[in-house]
């Protein structure tokens, strides 16, 4: 008797900008980590895949059952996943569109986010707090429309920070996501002031970080991303919330955190006023 | 000529290697504790990594990766001490350099691929982010394993069903946020080098445990087995169920001849069964409950860890005798601040200053609050350390109380940056014209891969009064205050 290597019991979801089935069969596995296994196509597309635990991301496919990752996570880097035991499963995989929509936030739960993702300054050299307090010198920035300003401050954040998707980038990605939740004017600008300005820095980080970046360029954001926006619109979500980013990563989850917090109070927050320790922060993101 | 000048700077380059942030993060701290390393870097290699580490001087001339290769970057006092670390990165990463075929991952990862190695495993350790535990909890107890599960954030109806499931099966669910166990002599976790012996000990503390069992070495005798339950086990929610089941276990223990529970004080319901169940064990036990007064019923109730262990060591004839520390001559004018590792021992010590009547301030450094985005102080000493020194510059703060514990899991060296910072507190008080003592346990035994006897010299040779027992510091900080005139 065999078994099967994905269960059918419940279907697997793809993001609805993943590749196509067939590319995603010829891919072969390029990073295998404890939560995620990315593939990469063959035109040079990163296909992350993650189960139920980890949420779906952007561009990636996420197994409804942890077990089905675990038997993924032993293919060897380098090849490719067994088709007859996926092919099924894939098919028959719902898609699910992960663009940011908007939606109202509440000034008091982005605030609470904010401060709940602000960590005090560890004083070394890749701490995550510059880049985390760049996320709102960023939507400043671009609040104002200055172009060079964007650009220096992006340049401060793109692959900065520790990690195999740095700290500045999921500022960048959280930030992009914050802003594309709301729904005036001003924070519509920010965002395309930030979309003008980043695609040219996307050769100053890692592979995994550009993914992420390129989706946050298309308005999509992964799963937990959308959890953290959810928070935004009400303070009783944030504490959950906070927790939960708490868990991804080292890092990631606050400096995202922060990120979408930036972005979700809008540059209106930060127009006309630079504190002292806004100051400082860009003098150590640029 | 800088310090930096006279130093060996190098780097190792592993081309397109990823591997988790938490992993990288730790692989930094653990180079940062190598004897003669000054510091020590983990990046990815992108042009911003690569702009700081030149900024802060960390940078060798001939470094330059691609930004998917990951550099691990030492300074050190000299070439061999930077290429040991180097190495040591290397095995770290389990990597294979200018790799370009199948990587070998560090196995088994899963309990799937656990059980694939060994079908008679019969424990899984879980130390996933919290909202995945669970998931994993349930495989593994579905295929048979007793569980020790490390994460903490995992939602307390996840604990009553896990727990009830595990209770269902007669296997151990020891958590969640359960840091420290010790079954059939095997240390998990948090836990230090103790003889085996005649006591049980079952405990929804970590670092109590550690300490109730450390006095049981000095007292002469044992420990049978260490059963962590997690710290919400005799909550009204959970009720007790891992501890009733772990006291059916050590009923049943032809090895285990007294019982000790110890717990912060449990929901009263709770702790009324709790006493109940004890008394009807059919062997010796204590009720080692923080806080609680002090009372020789059918079981003996204890409100310390040091008066738990006393009374579990006379029931298996043995006597704690804890050597008197003669008290320092300072009389300081600030008052009281602990500053603790573990969250137990910190509880201890209120315990001690509030029957005393003595204000103090008494800090857990392990808690979530201290800990976002940082190592426990237990593995990563230089936080605590950092708050050391700076109690030096508070003119309020007269009396230092603070942990120091030993043991597996624990860092390999948490003495001297205890002891660093504890002698320049005391420069810094001295320098403004006041009075700081400072006065300290340790944790551990003389079989602890530490070192207790050099522990305890290192930081007595560096102004610290080390006391045979956390309460008796607490006690002793008492005392300090008492003869200042500053107790309430």
């Amino acid at each position: 008797m065999s078994i099967p290597l994905i269960s059918d019991a419940r279907p697997a979801r793809a993001a609805a900008d993943a590749p196509g089935w067939d590319a995603v069969l010829a891919a072969t596995v390029v990073h295998v980590g404890r939560t995620v296994v990315v593939l990469r196509t063959s035109g040079g597309l990163l296909v992350p895949v993650t189960s139920a635990a980890h949420g779906l991301v952007p561009g990636g496919v996420c197994l409804a059952d942890d077990g089905d990752l675990d038997r993924v996570r032993t293919t060897p880097v380098g090849s490719r996943l067994d088709r007859g035991q996926w092919a099924t499963s894939l098919r028959r995989a719902v898609r699910v569109d992960l663009t940011v929509r908007r939606a109202a936030v509440d000034t008091a739960a982005a605030h609470a986010l904010a401060a709940g993702a602000a960590v005090p300054d560890g004083g070394g050299p890749l701490d995550p707090g510059p880049a985390r307090s760049g996320g709102r010198v960023l939507v400043a920035a671009a609040g104002a429309d200055d172009v060079r300003r964007v650009r220096r401050v992006l340049r401060g954040l793109v692959g900065v920070g520790p990690g195999s998707t740095p700290s500045g980038d999921d500022v960048v990605v959280g930030a992009l996501a914050g802003l594309d939740r709301r729904s005036d004017d001003a924070a519509a600008r920010a965002a395309a002031a930030i979309r003008r300005a980043l695609p040219e820095l996307l050769d100053r980080t890692t592979s995994l970080s550009q993914h992420d970046l390129r989706a946050a360029l298309e308005g999509q954001a992964a799963e937990r991303v959308h959890r953290l926006l959810e928070a935004t619109a009400d303070v009783r979500l944030v504490a959950a919330a906070l927790r939960e980013a708490r868990c991804w990563g080292a890092t990631s989850g606050l400096d995202l955190a922060a990120g979408v917090a930036a972005g979700a109070r809008g540059p209106g927050a930060w127009s006309g006023r630079r504190t002292a320790q806004q100051r400082v922060d860009l003098s150590r993101t640029a | 000529m800088t310090p930096a000048a006279t130093q060996t700077l190098a780097a190792r380059v592993f081309p397109r290697l990823y591997r988790d942030s938490v992993t990288l993060m730790s692989l930094a701290a653990a180079l940062e504790r190598r004897a003669g390393v000054t510091r020590a870097g983990v990046v990815m290699g992108t042009p911003g990594n690569l702009a700081i580490l030149e900024r802060s001087a960390m940078r060798p001339p001939d470094v330059a990766p691609a930004p998917d290769d990951l550099v691990v970057v030492v300074r050190g006092a000299d070439e061999a001490t930077v290429s040991a670390a180097l190495e040591a990165a290397a095995a770290g990463l389990d990597a294979v350099v200018q790799d370009s075929g199948p990587r070998r991952e560090r196995a088994p990862q899963t309990v799937t691929e656990g059980l694939t190695v060994d079908p008679a495993l019969t424990l899984a350790v879980v130390s996933t982010p919290g909202p995945y535990a669970p998931v994993v909890v349930e495989q593994a107890l579905r295929a048979g394993l007793h569980v020790l599960c490390f994460s903490d954030n995992v939602q307390t109806a996840d604990e009553v069903r896990l727990k009830d499931l595990a209770a269902q099966r007669g296997l151990l669910l020891m958590g969640p946020d359960c840091g420290t166990a010790i079954l059939d002599g095997v240390p998990l976790g948090f836990a230090n080098a103790v003889r085996r012996g005649p006591v049980g000990i079952v405990a929804a503390s970590g670092t109590g445990a550690q300490e109730v069992a450390c006095l049981l070495h000095r007292a002469g005798t044992g420990v049978s087995q260490l059963v962590g339950v997690g710290g919400r086990d005799l909550s009204t929610a959970v009720g007790g169920t891992m501890t009733h089941l772990a006291l059916d276990l050590l009923g049943a223990d032809d090895a285990t001849d007294v019982v000790v529970v110890v717990s912060k004080p449990p929901a009263a319901e709770v702790a009324r069964r709790l006493l109940a169940r004890l008394a009807t064990l059919g062997k010796p036990a204590v009720a080692c409950l923080l806080g609680e007064g002090d009372t020789d019923g059918p079981v003996p109730l204890r409100g310390t860890l040091e008066g738990g262990a006393r009374a579990a060591a006379a029931l298996v004839g043995a006597v704690l005798d804890l050597e008197p520390v003669a008290l320092p001559s300072a009389t300081p004018t600030g008052g009281v601040l602990g500053l603790y590792t573990g969250g137990t021992l910190a509880a201890e010590a209120r315990v001690v200053l509030r029957r005393a009547g003595v204000p103090a301030q008494v800090l857990d450094l392990g808690d979530d609050e201290y800990t976002v985005g940082r190592p426990h102080p237990m593995i990563d000493p230089a936080g605590r350390a950092a708050a050391v020194v700076a109690a030096g510059d508070r003119p309020d703060v007269g009396v230092l109380l603070v942990d120091l514990v030993l043991g597996h899991g624990a860092a390999a060296d948490p003495t001297t940056p205890l002891a660093e910072a504890a002698a320049a507190a005391v420069r810094a008080a001295r320098s403004g014209g006041r009075e700081l003592v400072v006065l300290a346990s340790v944790c551990g035994t003389d079989g602890d891969p530490q070192g207790l006897a050099s522990a305890r010299r290192t930081l007595v040779q560096a102004g610290v009064v080390v006391h045979p027992s956390n309460a008796a510091a607490a006690r002793a900080a008492v005392a300090v205050l008492c003869r200042s005139g500053r107790t309430a």
